[in-house]
């Protein structure tokens, strides 16, 4: 177990320093000198960008660039993001809470009504209810987060003005963005407990409960669901990492603040330390619970033991 | 009986009608309902303006129609290249096996790591805005998962007995690949790409949305539906036409994989979920 972890984690810094540096690559690639973008509004002169290059290391050639990146990384240190002049930790730290806060909220929903969901369907196989739900989850997951964010908000705040529908703080405030992100996930895990469900529906033990003499609920909640409930956790941990790396598209449509917004904001102001650092703690955040998912796999099934270097 | 049958047709049918419509409708609809007027600014969906007109008084089903024919054909392109990239280097990386799947395998991660939005960014910059890039930044940041997608249904078609058998009797890798292990995995490959599809659909929806995606003069729908949001007190059509349409789109491209998909085992449909979060989840 130890060693497994242990091995792990070196292929997730390995990750790490990959995503890193072709994030790097990436934005040698991008035109446009960033001492420039970042003076840009004002009425700069060729000597103050020449300074702000020389302050911002942009003179220095590139292997000497990346030593110096990869050399604050190692110490803990992201640098200062170039517009807003703070240090990038600082700026992360800051919006890491509301995106936390909408990724955890959103991820109540999901797996609540796609566990429930799903098991409705493998319950009603063969009625007239399936198709129903086939159909219900396909719309789930064709739905595209802008949209139904922007329907909810037409119809909760501005027809019905029940909800709030921009900004945090609240718990309020996070009902609208948090069923939104949770729904478009929810579709997923809906079908994979479904098709678990039913893949254990087939197996010995399921047999031998019912000739227990259990009830058919009582065979689905205590027996097929706990084998169907396995995918639950992959999926929900990938969504979760997604979500924690920057729920762009919600926190944009419901003007949240939060990682996505700050990540937007940097790509559009071509703010390399701040895209950086979040390449770092999304890289990390998909690491870490691709670790966790995978020991509660191990915990869960006792056959997916854990081999190093699987 | 019946229902069956309509049930089977249902999604064809629904394909047929979106594709006559994106690619028709602008040939057909009069053309002076595509210009910007603003003396018929924020109309309310009416006999003469089916869906209502935008912000500049341009009708909104024309405009849809013309969204439509451009996501249309900008995931055409992103699924093409995402498809040869998966199949290239998930055929190879399974082939090859040792150091060549760690190194593939390792890019996949990392990329997948990586979020959505500045992988198209870098695209997006490197190459500059428009129809060809945003599909190949879409296309790019697909592709890792499609390579899994191949790579694990050719590794698990390379255990087989035939496989041995071909091997033994002295058939070549590329020989193995094409004659026997595509035509047991071709139709689980098939419906993943039409996935794919969706997914290409969603994500050029997002980039647009966000502002980052084609030009502006280009009608799209997630342009649309971001641009219509403004108004959302005053003429909420604006924003709820191309949101419909799009999400009627990818339902579209949804019933045909699952009425492809019916083929794929318990384990296999749990993966294709997984990799429905890794597709689309990226750029959310």
């Amino acid at each position: 177990m130890a060693l497994y972890i242990t091995r792990r984690s070196f292929s997730i810094l390995l990750t790490i320093w990959l995503a890193v540096s072709l994030t790097f690559l990436a934005m040698q690639i991008v035109p446009g000198d960033p001492a420039q973008a970042a003076l840009s509004q004002s009425t700069a002169t060729d000597d103050m960008i020449q300074s702000r290059r020389e302050a911002l290391g942009l003179d220095q050639p590139l292997h000497i660039q990346y030593a110096r990146f990869l050399g604050g990384l190692l110490q803990g240190d992201l640098g200062v993001s170039w517009s807003a002049g703070q240090p990038v930790a600082v700026l992360m730290q800051e919006q890491l809470r509301p995106t936390a806060m909408l990724a955890l909220f959103g991820l109540v929903v999901a797996v609540g009504v796609g566990v429930v969901l799903g098991l409705l369907m493998s319950i009603s196989a063969g009625s007239l209810f399936e198709p129903i739900a086939q159909t219900f989850t396909a719309l789930l997951l064709a739905l595209p987060v802008m949209f139904v964010g922007t329907l909810a908000i037409w119809i909760f705040a501005v027809i019905l003005d029940l909800l709030p529908a921009t900004g945090q703080g609240t718990f309020c405030q996070l009902i609208l963005p948090g069923i939104v992100v949770g729904l478009s996930g929810a579709g997923g895990i809906a079908r994979a407990v479904d098709a678990g469900v039913r893949s254990s529906l087939e197996m010995q033990f399921v047999r031998v409960a019912y000739g227990k003499g259990l009830s058919r609920l009582a065979v689905y909640l205590k027996h097929a669901l706990r084998v169907g409930i396995l995918p639950v956790i992959d999926i929900t941990a990938l969504q979760f990492a997604y979500l924690l790396g920057g729920a762009v598209v919600t926190e944009t449509v419901f003007s949240r603040q939060g990682i996505g917004r700050l990540l937007v904001n940097a790509v559009l102001a071509k703010d390399f330390p701040v895209i950086q650092g979040i390449v770092v703690l999304a890289a990390l955040v998909y690491g870490v619970v691709h670790l966790a998912a995978d020991i509660a796999h191990a915990w869960a099934d006792p056959r997916n033991r854990l081999v190093p270097g699987r | 009986m019946i229902s069956r049958r309509i049930r089977h047709c249902a999604p064809w049918l629904l394909t047929f009608i979106i594709v006559l419509f994106a690619f028709a409708g602008p040939l057909v609809l009069p053309d002076n309902l595509r210009l910007a007027d603003t003396s018929r600014q924020f109309l309310a969906p009416s006999r003469h303006f089916l869906l209502g007109t935008d912000q500049l008084g341009r009708d909104l089903l024309y405009r849809v129609a013309l969204a439509t024919r451009m996501s249309l054909a900008s995931a055409l392109v992103s699924t093409g290249l995402c498809v040869s990239i998966g199949l290239l280097f998930g055929a190879a990386s399974s082939a090859a096996g040792g150091w060549l799947d760690w190194v593939v395998m390792r890019i996949v991660d990392t990329t997948l790591s990586i979020p959505g939005l500045v992988l198209a960014m870098a695209v997006i910059a490197a190459m500059g805005r428009g129809f060809i890039p945003v599909s190949v930044a879409v296309g790019v940041g697909l592709a890792p998962v499609y390579t899994r997608i191949v790579r694990a249904a050719f590794l698990s078609a390379k255990n087989e007995v035939y496989i041995e058998t071909a091997r033994l009797s002295g058939a070549g890798w590329f020989w193995i690949a094409t004659r026997y292990i595509m035509p047991s995995v071709y139709q689980h490959l098939t419906v993943n790409a039409v996935t794919l599809f969706a997914w290409s659909l969603l994500n050029t929806a997002a980039l647009d949305f966000l502002g980052m995606g084609s030009e502006l003069s280009v009608a799209s729908l997630g342009r649309m539906i971001g641009e219509g949001r403004l108004y959302l007190r005053q003429a909420p059509w604006t924003s709820i036409v191309p949101g419909v349409a799009l999400t009627l789109l990818v339902v579209t491209v949804y019933s045909i994989v699952d009425r492809y998909s019916v083929a794929d085992a318990g384990t296999m449909r749990v993966n294709n979920m997984k990799n429905a979060t890794r597709g689309w989840r990226h750029l959310s």
